[in-house]
């Protein structure tokens, strides 16, 4: 029997779905009410083994070079590795699990997070807040999930399908009643997810050319320089039209120093943290 | 597919063959960064390295402690000349496969300056 996923039923299966990461939304909510503290952060850490050990393990990297003994301090730890990258530490490590079991793909969690690094490159150099520019990028394809909770063989036959014809949306659409995008959005209302980041979530396949938001912007380019970098690599990667206002809107050119540079940084970053994660 | 060598490879590649990006946890004493670091924060500028500089180890705890995610230090190619070419050919041949292409003359208009920007990085070595 066809599933057809309409707005009323996604919080049917947003429940089936594991739950989504406590730490991320504690996160977001740091960030809308205040910069978030180390102190702050340490505290949100603690409620999460992943997160705690993923915090020593960066922090005893850098005691180790500076010929210093292991810590067991978290407050020590994350004030050694900074606000930037304990943030990152949270995203990625409540994301991987979350993404990786919920859809049962490892590659489904390597280009989220190739996209999301792409994201924080970016919103570097266009100046917008690189902790939202992370999470959107990390939760981008995060309808897809709600395809594997319904119907994963079904959704497998349609990824297949687009292999040849190129038209995911569209065929998503036939399939499920709603492409990613789409569900995508719905997903995010349901878990209560800032507006900005649903707006990303909602428009990255967009071929718009009136663009309102950098954020937006960021998310759609993030995904076509990941399939062009090959991250992560897949015989299936490909790009076959790429958003030339988007670029014009972020105040971006292809043929800049900053471009080739970010190409080069989204590439080491990406397998430097999917070494770490994996 | 093209798979004819690509003269022009080389040269577009060859000076992203002399330096390595490395994550800031990968580098050690000794390494010289091979492009300038500039850290600001709040619209200040809080740490700047020049090009040519040897990195201490207090200078990879600084960079660590101030966010810096990688940076490029100079790297002798580990490749003679053939093996470099035939990784510029194999990249080329990739991009081609991504971008949906036989050649570089079949890319739409809106395509090839991404594709002209991710050919002059090169491959990752």
């Amino acid at each position: 029997m066809t599933y057809l996923i309409k707005s009323n039923r996604i919080s049917e299966i947003g429940a089936k779905l594991p739950p989504f990461p406590r730490v991320i939304q504690q996160l977001l909510d740091l960030l809308s009410k205040e910069a978030a503290s180390v102190d702050s952060l340490v505290r949100i850490a603690r409620t999460d083994s992943v997160v705690s050990s993923a915090i020593l393990a960066s922090a005893n990297r850098l005691r180790r070079l500076r010929l210093q003994p292991d810590t067991t301090d978290m407050f020590s730890a994350a004030s050694l590795i900074g606000t930037n990258k304990l943030r990152q530490i949270f995203i990625s490590s409540g994301m991987n699990h979350f993404l990786s079991h919920g859809s049962g793909q490892r590659f489904f969690y390597e280009h989220s997070l190739a996209v999301a690094i792409v994201a924080h490159e970016l919103a570097l150099l266009s100046q917008i807040s690189t902790d939202e520019a992370y999470i959107a990028g990390i939760l981008h394809d995060v309808g897809q999930l709600a395809y594997f909770i319904v119907d994963a063989p079904r959704y497998h036959e349609v990824h297949r399908q687009a292999i040849h014809t190129g038209d995911l949306l569209a065929l998503e659409s036939a399939g499920f009643g709603l492409n990613h995008c789409e569900v995508g959005l719905l997903l995010a209302s349901y878990w209560k997810l800032p507006q900005n980041i649903m707006l990303a979530i909602g428009t990255h396949h967009d071929s718009s050319e009136r663009w309102q938001n950098k954020l937006h912007a960021v998310i759609n380019l993030a995904e076509t320089i990941c399939r062009g970098l090959d991250l992560p690599h897949s015989a299936h990667n490909r790009v076959t039209s790429v958003n030339a206002s988007a670029l014009d809107y972020l105040g971006l050119r292809w043929d800049s120093p900053e471009l080739e540079n970010l190409f080069a940084r989204s590439r080491v970053r990406f397998t430097h943290a999917n070494t770490g994660a994996a | 597919m093209n798979s004819g060598t690509n003269n022009n490879l080389d040269l577009k590649t060859e000076e992203a063959m002399h330096h390595r990006w490395l994550p800031v946890e990968a580098l050690q004493p000794g390494m010289v960064l091979a492009k300038p670091v500039q850290v600001t924060q709040h619209g200040l500028l809080t740490m700047k390295l020049a090009e040519g500089v040897e990195l201490q180890a207090n200078t990879i705890d600084q960079l660590f402690s101030h966010d810096v995610e990688c940076v490029a230090v100079k790297a002798n190619s580990e490749f003679d000349q053939t093996h470099r070419l035939a990784l510029n050919n194999a990249y080329h041949e990739r991009l081609l496969q991504i971008f949906a292409c036989a050649s570089e003359a079949d890319l739409p208009t809106d395509n090839q300056e991404l594709f002209a920007a991710l050919l002059k990085v090169g491959p990752q070595i």
